[in-house]
C-alpha cells in the first residue's frame, strides 16, 4: 500500500504529467529514436493494483481514479514537459499587474466526446460545482478563495481573488465538467458520468469493469489531434509479484519497477530485448518527523543530531539501490524553487553523540543507551504497514541510532488507524512518512502554524514566525523571482531547524515494452506526451483492435 | 419433509440475527471511521466536509440506534450504499461478484471430490500400505504449503517459462472478438490454475474424512458378516461401504463454505480475480463498513444456505433420518 | 484408576511409535521446540544485523540459506521466526482451548437452554469465514502479534468446545458420575477428574491440528501486509518479503517456505497419528 499524500490540486495533471527527473536522459537504457514511422493503432497495456473508484477527478481521491480520468479529461492549463505551465483547454491567460485577476482566453473548436462544443459555460459550471457543499470534493478550497467569477463570452473566463494567489494558477488544471450532461445532479458524484465518463481529452471512455479493467479508446477528434495508440487498456492486478509476471510474460506493456526489479531482476538479455528502461527522479519525499512538542525532540540540537547520525547513503543503497537522492527540504532538485545551498548534515556519528551531549544526553549507566536526568533516550516511531520502503528505512535508521546510543522501536500500523488514532491525536513520538510535492512550490498547508488543528497536515506542530511570512509571501505574487527567494529562504531555514530529517528523493523507474515508440524522457518524466506515443505498423500487438 | 424444510428455516433466524450482531460489533471494534479513509492526508479536505460525511452516512447516532437501523434495513436485503466513492448499493456489489467465487469454489469443491473420494476409499482400504503413506503425505503438502507461493510457483512456471497458461484474470484483453467456442477454451485456461491451487489445498481436510470415514464403516460389524459370507472384497466395498460412507461427505459440503470464501481472499489477489474476496478485502482496508458487513452476513448466510441444503440432502439419501 | 490410566497410556505410546509418519512429525515438532527455546544456539548471526553491502546474496559458506533484502542473515532469522511462530500458535489455540473448553463444560454440564443457547453461539461463529473476521479484526485494531494471537484463538475455540460438550453429554449420564455425585463429590471434581482426561485426546488432535493452522494463518494475513511486522521475523513475513524477487532471489521464498511446509506437515502427522493411537476401537488391519 504505497500511500502518498496529495498536496496539490494539481494531482490530476501531476500523475499524467510524471514526475521530475534531474539530469537528462534515462540511465543506460534510453528510449530509442524513432526508427520506424509513427502509426495509428494497437493497445497500450497497463497495470494498476487498485481499481478505479470513479472517474470525475474532483470527487475520488485516488491515484488509479485519477489516471484514468487524465486519458478523458482536461483541465484549463497543465504542466510541460520542462514543468512550466502551459495552456490546455485555454489558450492563453493573463495575470492583471495587481494580481488579482486572471483571464483565460479558451480554445476554439474543441468538443465534448458527444459533440456538444466545449465553451466557458462548462469552466463556469465546474467552478461553481467546486465550491458547491453539495460536491463531496476535497479540492474546494483553492476554488474557494475565488471573489468573482465570470465568463463575459463563450471563450472568456475570468477569475478574481481578494489577494494574488499563486498557486491560483495551477488549480486550474483541475479536470473541466461538461455542464450539458451534469447540471441536472446536485450531487456530481452520483451522476452517471463518474461511470461513463465524458470530456474533452485525448481517449474515450470504451468500458469499466470493476475490479478487473477500464478501457478506453482513441478520440479522432481530439484537438491536439488523435493519438496513436488505439485503446489503453488498464488492468487491475493487486499485487506486485504477478504484476511482474505479467510484464514478464507479455501481459503489460508497461509497469513501475520496483527499485531491486530495475538493478537485479531485469539485467537479462532477454529482458533488455523485450523493455526499455527509464529512470528519472519522482516527486515526492520520504522523512522522518518529529513530533515539535516532545520532550525528546523539542530540542534542535537533538533533532540535528538524528541528521548527523543517520547514514542517507547507507538507506538510499540499502532501500532504493541507490536509485534516489538524498533529500535535503521539501522542494526537488531541477525545480526553480529548489535551493542547493543549504545546511547539509553528512554521516557522522560523532557529531551527533556531541550534539546530544550538548543537549544534556550522555550514557551515565554504561548500558549503549542514553540518559539524562534518569530519562532513558528511547522513542517509538511509527510508520504505516505495507510499505516495504518505508519498513526497511525504519529498520536502517534504527540501526543507525542505536550507534550512537539513542534506542528507537518500530511500530507498524494499519494506515487508517495510523491517521485517526496517533497522527490526528498527535500520539506520536515521530513518523516516517512521504510527501508528494506538487509543481507548484507553495506548502502552505504542510509548514503554517496556522494548520496544526486537528486533521491538519501540520501534525508535528512546526510553527516559526518567519516561515509564515515567507510562506504568505510566497503565495501572494505572482512573480517568479520574489517568490523564489522566499522558498529559498524557508529552505535555508528548514535545514536548519530539521523539523523532519528529509530523507530520500526515489526515483521513478518505469519499463516499458519496446514496440511503444515515441517516448523521450523529460524533467516531467514519460508520460507527458502520451499521445505520442506510437507502435510501428508491423510490431503491431493487438491487432483484433481497429486501428 | 416439508416440515422439516421450514423448521430447519425457523432455526436459522436466530443464527442470522446472532450473525448480524457479531458482524456490526466487529465493524466497530475499529478506531477511525470510514470518513477518516476518505479524506485524511488529503490537504484539500477542510473540516467541514468531513463533517457533512459523517452526517451523510450516520455515524454520529448511537450505535445502538444505528444497529437497530440497520438490522432493519437488513431485513430487506438493504446493505446501504458503500461508503467508496462509486457510492453503490452493497447488495449490487456484492452479488456482482458472488459469480465468480462462487464459481471457482464449486469447481474446486468438484475437482477436490473427484480426487478426495478414491483416494481417502482406497486409503482406508489399503490402511498403512504405500499409497496410504504417500497419500497422506502428498495431501498434507498441499494443506501445509502457503497457497500463494504454490500459486507463483506455478504461474512461474506455466506463465512465465512454459508459456501455456495464461498468468492472472479470468479472460484475455481479446476475449470479445474471439468465437464461442474460442470464449470458452479462454475462460478455461484462465481458470486452470487458481482452481488447481484452491483444490489442492483444499485437498486435506476432504480425503482424510473419506478416509477415517470409509475406516469407521469398514469396522462394522455388517461389513465383516459380509466377508464372512464370502462376498469379494471389492463388491463389499462398493455396495455397502461406499454408500454410507459417502453421506457425511454431503454434511462436509456445506461445512467448507466458510473455508472456501475465507480463503478466496489470497486466490483472488495473487491471481487478479475480481471476486467476493477481493472486494471484502478491500473495504477492509478502505474502512468501508457496509460493505464489510454486508459480505459478512452474506457470506455467513451463504454457509447457513449450504448447511441446510447438506442437512436437506442428507435427509433424502438417509432414510433413518427423521424428518418429522 | 490411575493404574489403569498409566497402562492406557503406555498402550498409547506403543501404538503411536508403530506409526512411522506420526513419529516423523514428532521428531520434527520437538526439534522445532529446541530451535525456538534456544535460537541463539542454532543462529549463527545476529538477525536484526543490517549490511546494505550484501542485499540478497545467494547461499554461501557465511551465510548458509543467503541473506535478504536488508543484508540480514536468512538462517538466522528463520531461527528466530521459529519462536514467534510457534508463539502465535501456542498462545493463539491456548485461547482457542480454554474458550472451548469452559463453553463446551457448561453447555455440556447444565444441559438444556443453556446448551441450547451456547450452541447457537457456536453455530453462528462457524458460519463466518473465519479468515474474514480474522482479516477485519487486525485491519480495524493493528497488526500487532497480540492482536493476531487473539483473534486467532477467539475465531478457532469451537471445535474444542464442540468435542468437550460431546464428552461432556456422553458422560454425564454414565453410573460412574451418578455413583460420584451420590458420594458427595463436587461438581468440578467431577469433571476435572472423571470426564476431562476422556476429552484429553481429541483435544490434543484438535490442538495439535490448529497449531497449525495459526502458521498458516499469520503467512496469510503476512501475505496481505497485515501479518506480523518487519523488522521482527516470522516465516510468513519473510515468504512474503520474498515473493515479489521470488524468481531472483529463491533462497528468501524457498527456506521459509519449506519451514512452514515441514513444520505444518509435523504437526499434522503427529495430531493425525495421536488420533489413530488414541482410538482404542482401532486395532488396525
Amino acid at each position: 500500500m504505497k500511500v502518498s499524500r496529495i498536496i496539490a490540486v494539481a494531482v490530476a495533471v501531476a500523475v499524467l504529467a510524471g514526475c521530475a527527473k534531474k539530469k537528462e536522459d534515462a540511465a543506460g537504457e534510453a528510449a530509442p529514436s524513432s526508427g520506424a514511422a509513427p502509426a495509428y493503432g494497437d493497445a497500450f497495456v497497463e497495470g494498476s493494483i487498485g481499481d478505479v473508484s470513479g472517474f470525475l477527478t474532483a470527487v475520488t481521491g485516488d491515484s488509479a481514479s485519477h489516471t484514468a480520468a487524465g486519458y478523458v479529461f482536461n483541465g484549463l492549463v497543465r504542466y510541460d514537459k520542462n514543468l512550466k505551465l502551459e495552456g490546455e483547454l485555454a489558450e492563453s491567460w493573463e495575470v492583471s499587474p495587481d494580481g488579482r485577476k486572471i483571464t483565460f482566453h479558451l480554445r476554439k473548436g474543441v468538443t465534448w466526446h458527444d459533440g456538444k462544443p466545449f465553451t466557458s459555460e462548462d469552466v463556469m459550471f465546474t467552478y461553481r460545482k467546486m465550491i458547491d457543499p453539495n460536491t463531496p470534493t476535497a479540492y474546494a478550497e483553492d476554488f474557494r478563495q475565488v471573489t468573482h467569477a465570470s465568463n463575459p463570452d463563450p471563450y472568456t473566463f475570468v477569475v478574481e481573488y481578494e489577494k494574488p494567489f499563486a498557486p491560483a494558477l495551477a488549480s486550474w488544471g483541475m479536470h473541466v465538467l461538461p455542464k450539458h450532461l451534469l447540471e441536472e445532479y446536485p450531487d456530481i458524484s452520483r451522476s452517471p458520468l463518474n461511470k461513463k465518463p465524458v470530456g474533452t481529452g485525448p481517449f474515450r471512455f470504451l468500458e469499466w469493469k470493476t475490479g478487473a479493467k477500464t478501457v478506453f479508446e482513441a478520440n479522432p477528434d481530439y484537438f491536439e489531434g488523435r493519438p496513436y495508440l488505439s485503446r489503453v487498456i488498464t488492468r487491475v492486478i493487486p499485487d506486485l509479484a504477478t504484476m511482474f509476471l505479467e510484464l514478464k510474460s507479455g501481459g503489460l506493456d508497461m509497469m513501475g519497477l520496483t527499485p531491486l526489479q530495475y538493478t537485479r531482476q531485469t539485467e537479462t538479455e532477454e529482458f533488455r530485448r523485450s523493455f526499455n528502461k527509464y529512470r528519472y527522479l519522482s516527486f515526492g519525499y520520504t522523512y522522518l518527523g518529529f513530533r515539535l512538542s516532545h520532550p525528546l525532540f523539542s530540542d534542535k540540537r537533538v533533532r540535528q543530531a538524528f541528521a548527523y547520525a543517520i547514514h542517507k547513503k547507507e538507506i538510499i543503497d540499502g532501500v532504493l539501490f541507490g536509485l534516489g537522492q538524498e533529500a535535503t527540504g521539501p522542494y526537488l532538485p531541477g525545480t526553480w524553487a529548489y535551493n542547493p545551498d543549504v545546511r547539509k548534515y553528512p554521516y557522522d556519528p560523532e557529531r551527533a553523540k556531541a550534539l546530544l551531549a550538548e543537549a544534556g544526553w550522555k550514557d551515565a549507566d554504561g548500558d549503549g543507551i542514553l540518559d539524562k536526568g534518569g530519562r532513558k533516550f528511547a522513542f517509538t516511531v511509527l510508520t504505516n504497514a505495507g510499505n516495504d520502503s518505508r519498513a526497511k528505512t525504519a529498520a536502517i535508521i534504527q540501526q543507525s541510532l542505536a550507534a550512537v546510543g539513542a534506542k528507537m522501536e518500530i511500530r507498524t500500523l494499519e494506515w487508517s488507524a495510523f491517521i485517526n488514532e496517533f497522527v490526528d491525536k498527535r500520539k506520536f513520538d515521530a513518523v516516517i512518512l512521504g510527501w508528494s510535492i506538487s509543481q507548484d512550490p507553495d506548502q502552505y498547508d504542510i509548514w503554517s502554524s496556522k494548520k496544526t488543528g486537528p486533521k491538519e497536515f501540520n501534525f508535528i506542530g512546526f510553527a516559526n514566525e518567519e516561515v509564515d511570512r515567507l510562506l504568505e509571501e510566497g503565495r501572494r505574487t505572482f512573480d517568479i523571482e520574489k517568490r523564489k527567494k522566499a522558498y529559498f529562504r524557508i529552505q535555508e531555514i528548514m535545514a536548519e531547524e530539521q523539523p523532519y530529517v528529509f530523507l530520500y528523493y526515489p526515483d521513478s523507474l518505469p519499463a516499458v515494452q519496446k514496440r511503444i515508440r515515441g517516448i523521450e524522457p523529460a524533467p516531467a518524466g514519460i508520460s507527458y506526451n502520451f499521445i505520442k506515443w506510437y507502435v510501428p505498423k508491423g510490431e503491431r500487438k493487438y491487432t483484433s483492435f481497429q486501428p | 419433509m416439508l416440515r422439516y424444510i421450514v423448521r430447519r428455516l425457523l432455526h436459522t433466524i436466530p443464527l442470522l440475527i446472532g450473525i448480524s450482531l457479531i458482524s456490526f460489533l466487529v465493524i466497530h471494534a475499529a478506531p477511525g471511521g470510514p470518513v477518516e479513509m476518505a479524506t485524511d492526508l488529503n490537504p484539500r479536505a477542510t473540516a467541514e466536509y468531513r463533517q457533512r460525511l459523517v452526517e451523510y452516512y450516520g455515524l454520529d447516532k448511537p450505535l445502538h440506534v444505528q444497529y437497530v437501523e440497520w438490522l432493519g434495513r437488513m431485513a430487506t436485503l438493504d446493505f446501504g450504499q458503500s461508503f467508496s466513492r462509486d457510492g453503490r448499493q452493497v447488495s449490487e456489489k456484492i452479488t456482482e461478484r458472488i459469480p465468480v467465487t462462487l464459481g471457482i469454489n464449486v469447481l474446486s469443491l468438484g475437482l477436490i471430490i473427484l480426487v478426495a473420494v478414491p483416494v481417502g476409499i482406497y486409503s482406508a482400504v489399503r490402511k498403512d500400505s504405500w499409497f496410504d503413506r504417500i497419500s497422506t503425505v502428498t495431501v498434507f503438502t498441499g494443506y501445509a504449503v502457503p497457497a500463494f507461493w504454490l500459486a507463483l510457483l506455478l504461474m512461474i512456471l506455466f506463465g512465465v517459462r512454459l508459456g501455456w497458461l495464461p498468468i492472472s484474470g479470468l479472460v484475455s484483453l481479446e476475449h470479445e472478438s474471439l468465437p464461442f467456442a474460442g470464449k470458452v477454451w479462454d475462460r478455461a485456461r484462465h481458470l486452470v490454475l487458481p482452481v488447481f491451487v484452491s483444490a489442492f489445498t483444499g485437498l486435506a481436510g476432504f480425503s482424510r474424512y473419506m478416509r477415517s470415514n470409509m475406516l469407521e464403516v469398514i469396522r462394522q460389524d455388517y461389513i465383516a458378516s459380509a466377508k464372512a459370507k464370502g462376498l469379494p472384497e471389492r463388491k463389499v466395498v462398493f455396495r455397502h461401504a461406499l454408500r454410507n460412507a459417502l453421506l457425511p461427505v454431503i454434511t462436509i459440503l456445506g461445512l467448507s463454505v466458510p473455508g472456501l470464501l475465507g480463503g478466496s481472499v489470497i486466490f483472488e489477489s495473487i491471481f487478479a480475480i475480481p471476486g467476493l474476496g477481493q472486494l471484502f478485502y478491500q473495504g477492509v482496508m478502505a474502512r468501508d463498513y457496509p460493505l464489510v458487513m454486508g459480505s459478512l452476513v452474506i457470506g455467513a448466510f451463504l454457509t447457513l444456505l449450504g448447511n441446510l441444503l447438506a442437512d436437506v440432502g442428507y435427509a433424502l439419501a438417509d432414510p433413518r433420518i427423521k424428518t418429522e | 484408576m490411575m493404574a489403569g490410566s498409566t497402562s492406557m497410556f503406555r498402550d498409547f505410546l506403543r501404538r503411536l511409535g508403530k506409526n512411522r509418519l506420526a513419529v516423523a512429525g514428532g521428531i520434527v515438532v520437538s526439534f522445532l521446540f529446541l530451535v525456538a527455546a534456544v535460537p541463539s544456539a542454532f543462529a549463527p548471526h545476529d538477525p536484526s544485523r543490517i549490511d546494505v553491502r550484501n542485499i540478497l546474496e545467494p547461499p554461501s559458506a557465511d551465510h548458509l540459506l543467503g541473506t535478504d533484502e536488508l543484508g540480514r542473515d536468512v538462517l538466522s532469522r528463520m531461527v528466530h521466526g521459529t519462536r514467534i511462530s510457534m508463539e502465535v500458535g501456542f498462545v493463539a489455540m491456548g485461547i482457542a482451548t480454554v474458550l472451548g473448553l469452559v463453553i463446551g463444560l457448561i453447555a455440556g454440564f447444565y444441559g438444556r437452554w443453556v446448551d441450547a443457547a451456547l450452541m447457537r453461539f457456536v453455530d453462528i461463529m462457524l458460519c463466518f469465514p473465519s479468515f474474514f473476521l480474522i482479516l477485519a479484526v487486525i485491519a480495524f485494531l493493528g497488526p500487532s502479534i497480540v492482536n493476531i494471537m487473539a483473534i486467532i484463538g477467539l475465531t478457532s475455540w469451537m471445535g474444542a468446545a464442540r468435542l468437550v460438550r460431546a464428552e461432556m453429554l456422553s458422560l454425564k449420564e454414565r453410573d460412574f458420575v451418578a455413583a460420584a455425585r451420590a458420594q458427595g463429590v463436587g461438581d468440578l471434581r467431577i469433571i476435572f477428574r472423571h470426564i476431562l482426561p476422556n476429552a484429553i485426546a481429541p483435544i490434543l488432535v484438535w490442538a495439535t491440528l490448529g497449531v497449525a493452522g495459526a502458521i498458516l494463518v499469520e503467512s496469510s494475513l503476512s501475505f496481505l501486509g497485515i501479518g506480523v511486522q518487519p523488522p521482527t521475523p516470522s516465516w510468513g513475513n519473510m515468504l512474503t518479503a520474498g515473493k515479489d524477487n521470488i524468481e531472483f532471489a529463491w533462497w528468501l521464498s524457498v527456506y521459509p517456505g519449506m519451514a512452514i511446509l515441514v513444520t505444518v506437515l509435523g504437526y499434522y502427522l503427529l495430531g493425525e497419528g495421536i488420533q489413530d493411537a488414541a482410538d482404542p476401537r482401532l486395532k488396525g488391519r
